[in-house]
Order: C-alpha cells, then sequence, then structure tokens
C-alpha cells in the first residue's frame, strides 16, 4: 500500500465526516477505488456500509425520503468507519515493516560493537607488539663502537634486571648475582655510554638463565609460555603448538635481502635462554626466485652458526603461500606442553 | 440501547476523546433522537443504528491515531538507530584502517 493511497484515504474519510451529503456522492465513494481498498482492509466494515446503503434505496423506492436520509447517514458513517480501519491497518504494517528495519539496523549495530571490540584489541596487541619491538630494537642495535642513546640505556637496564629476578627465581645463587648485580647497579649510577659494558651485561644475564635452565635435564612446567612470552618481548611472533613453540618473524632479512645483525642476535638472545633442545628454523621463500633465496638462506645459515650452539639450529627452505617470502619460522620441538 | 450509550461514556471518557469528538456527536445526537417519545419505532432504530455506526466510527478514529503515534513513535526510534549504526560502522572502519597500519608497519 502506497502512502498515496494512504493520503486518498485520509481525504475519504475526512470528506465522510462531513455532516451534508447527497445520494451521488455517497456512489461516487463506494465506486471509488480507496473504497475497494477499504472493503478488502475492512470487509465487515466495509458490509455493513453497503446494507445500510442498499436500505437507503429501499426506502427511497417506497419514497420513505427520511428513512431514505437515515439509511444514507448510516451507511456514510461505516463507510467512513471501513476506510478509517483500512488506514489503521496500513499505519501497523508501516509500522511493522519499520520494526523489521530496526531490528536490522539493531543487529548490525551489535555486530559492528562486536567488532570494533576484537579490532580494538588486536590494535592493543599490535600497539604493545610495536612496543616490544621498539624496546628490542634498541637493545638489539647496541654496537660495541657506537654509543648508546639515553632510550637504549633505560632498555637494557630494565632487561638486565627483568633477566636477574628470572635467574634468581630459576635458583641462581648469590655467588652468581651478586657480582652482575654490583655491575648493574654501577651501570645505573654511571650510565656509562658504552655498547660493549651494556651488551655484556644483556649477554651475561641471559647466559645465566640459560645455564639455570639447562640444569634441568629438560623444561621446567611453564617454559613454553616463558618462552612465547620472551620472544613476543624481543620483537617475535610465537605460538605454542603441540610439536613446540614456534617463533617466527620477517625481519630476519632486510628489504635488500640482506641478512639483519640485530634479528639474528635478538634470536641468539632467545636461543641461549632457553637451551633446551633442537630448533628447526624454515624460510619461506617464492617459488620463482629460489635461487636468490638459496643465497640468502646461506648467509643465515651461517650466521646463525657463530651462536653458542652451532649444531642446535637447523635452518631449510619451504616454498610456501602461507607466509612471506623471507619470513623465518623456528619450532623450539622441546617446548611442548603435556 | 442501554449497551450504545454505555459505549459512548467509555469513548468518552478516553483522554484522547477529543480527536473523535465529531463522530462522538453524531453519537450523542442519535441517542438523543433514538430515546426521544416523538419518534416512532422505525425511526428510534434507524437513530440507533446510526449511533452505532458513529460510535464505531469513533473507537476506529482513535484506534487510528494511535497507530500514528506509534509509527511515529518507531520513526523516530528507527532514525535514532540507524545513525548509531552508521556511526558505530564509521568507527569501526577507522579502527579497521588503523589495524590495517599497524599489521603492515609490523611486516615491514
Amino acid at each position: 500500500m502506497t502512502s498515496r493511497a494512504l493520503s486518498i484515504l485520509l481525504s475519504l474519510v475526512g470528506l465522510s465526516c462531513a455532516s451534508q451529503r447527497t445520494v451521488g456522492t455517497a456512489d461516487a465513494l463506494f465506486a471509488a477505488p480507496q473504497a475497494e481498498l477499504a472493503r478488502e482492509q475492512a470487509p465487515d466494515l466495509y458490509g455493513q456500509a453497503q446494507a445500510a446503503e442498499a436500505a437507503a434505496e429501499e426506502a427511497r423506492r417506497r419514497k420513505d425520503d427520511r428513512a431514505a436520509d437515515d439509511y444514507h447517514t448510516a451507511a456514510r458513517l461505516w463507510l467512513a468507519a471501513a476506510m478509517t480501519e483500512a488506514e489503521r491497518l496500513l499505519l501497523e504494517q508501516q509500522r511493522a515493516e519499520l520494526q523489521q528495519e530496526e531490528e536490522r539496523w539493531a543487529m548490525q549495530l551489535a555486530r559492528d560493537q562486536e567488532a570494533c571490540a576484537t579490532v580494538a584489541r588486536d590494535i592493543s596487541r599490535y600497539e604493545a607488539r610495536a612496543v616490544a619491538l621498539l624496546e628490542a630494537d634498541r637493545i638489539a642495535a647496541l654496537d660495541e663502537r657506537s654509543t648508546p642513546s639515553e632510550a637504549t640505556l633505560d632498555a637494557v637496564l630494565t632487561r638486565v634486571q627483568l633477566n636477574l629476578a628470572l635467574a634468581e627465581a630459576l635458583g641462581a645463587a648469590d655467588a652468581q648475582l651478586i657480582p652482575l648485580r654490583a655491575r648493574v647497579d654501577a651501570f645505573a649510577r654511571k650510565r656509562p655510554r658504552s655498547g660493549a659494558t651494556a651488551e655484556a651485561l644483556l649477554i651475561e644475564t641471559e647466559a645465566l638463565i640459560g645455564e639455570m635452565r639447562g640444569q634441568w635435564p629438560e623444561p621446567r612446567p611453564g617454559a613454553s609460555t616463558e618462552l612465547v612470552e620472551t620472544a613476543l618481548a624481543t620483537g617475535f611472533l610465537a605460538d605454542r603448538l603441540p610439536r613446540g613453540v614456534t617463533v617466527r618473524s620477517e625481519r630476519f632479512f632486510t628489504s635488500s635481502g640482506q641478512v639483519s645483525s640485530a634479528t639474528v642476535k635478538r634470536f641468539g638472545g632467545l636461543l641461549s635462554a632457553f637451551p633446551h633442545g633442537p630448533v628447526a628454523c624454515q624460510v619461506a621463500v617464492d617459488e620463482l626466485r629460489a635461487g636468490v633465496w638459496g643465497r640468502r638462506v646461506a648467509q643465515l645459515v651461517e650466521r646463525l652458526r657463530l651462536t653458542d650452539d652451532p649444531e642446535r639450529v637447523s635452518v631449510s627452505m619451504v616454498v610456501t603461500k602461507a607466509l612471506r617470502a623471507g619470513a623465518v619460522q623456528c619450532t623450539f620441538a622441546a617446548y611442548r606442553e603435556p | 440501547m442501554a449497551f450504545l450509550r454505555h459505549r459512548l461514556e467509555q469513548l468518552e471518557a478516553r483522554e484522547d476523546a477529543a480527536h473523535a469528538e465529531g463522530s462522538l456527536e453524531q453519537a450523542r445526537r442519535a441517542l438523543q433522537i433514538a430515546s426521544s417519545p416523538a419518534e416512532d419505532a422505525a425511526a428510534s432504530a434507524r437513530a440507533q443504528e446510526i449511533a452505532r455506526a458513529a460510535l464505531v466510527l469513533a473507537d476506529r478514529q482513535l484506534e487510528r491515531r494511535l497507530a500514528e503515534e506509534r509509527l511515529l513513535e518507531t520513526q523516530r526510534r528507527v532514525a535514532a538507530n540507524r545513525e548509531r549504526a552508521k556511526a558505530q560502522r564509521l568507527a569501526l572502519e577507522a579502527l579497521m584502517r588503523e589495524r590495517a597500519s599497524l599489521a603492515r608497519g609490523e611486516q615491514r
């Protein structure tokens, strides 16, 4: 039913309320398409109007003008009621349609609110990882020959203090901890602009953690979670999987294809802090450029051989579209939770 | 007749009765005629029929008005929900762009 039909009905209802009406007008009302709509929508009331109009016609044939007028008035009122009812039904129909639209908007709103919450959580994770990566980059950027910035010194101090706390929790003895703590205190006081000092502290505290962990024949319960958290804090992506902890990064190679020293150094720290079992790395490569990637992967293998335990890490290439070319995924197989 | 009078009183007692004043007045006059001793039985019956039709019309007019009010309220609600949903969609699109930007930054 269109709004135009509705407005015509409205006008007819208004007309039907007029006090005087001729027989011809009433006939016109019954013949009008709007009356047909009233007949469809309110057949009972329309039937009453027809019956009254038939009685009026009968009275006119009997020459009983007063009775004809009375019946005609009743017919006009019944027809107006039928039209009003038809209009009410149309309004209700429109309202039902609007309620459906309202439900659709409400559902979209609910879905979008849920999606917003999910995306916001993703953004928080990305931002947290970006912060972690920045800190990790600062630490990994330490170079014996360069002068670390204040921010890098802060990041190193934080990391070293965390490493010492973890080593103590893992059972490091005072004899191991006290000399390192004294050096850290001195480092915090003097804040020497020495990359060598800062890097030495980092390496020694990470090695101490690895030494503590290495005293166990296998990773202790919860070690896989620690590995994931440490990997995330040092700028890698990490997941716990049934076959072990998978650590991955797309930063092992620079955009020009060179092995990234910073990333390899960070990965070396991870290896020494989590000393158990073999680590199998796969480099995702592009099938069309497998030769180029072969040379790059060979460089990565050379760099990883410079770590403390060169036999521990194996590297292979895998042609896949699941990861970007150059992405490296390493599985710490011993770090499985039962 | 008693039923028609009772129905007239019911409708007149409604808060929104003014919106069917014309029909109610017609019913009132018809009932007066129907109860007039000057009218014969046939004229009284016809007046009652007019009163009955006028009361039904008044009732339908008041219900139609309520339906119109409900429709307007629903229209207002739908418009408000539509605006909220559109604003939420814009917010979601902005968040998704930000997430995509962060994801691209992480891959670099």
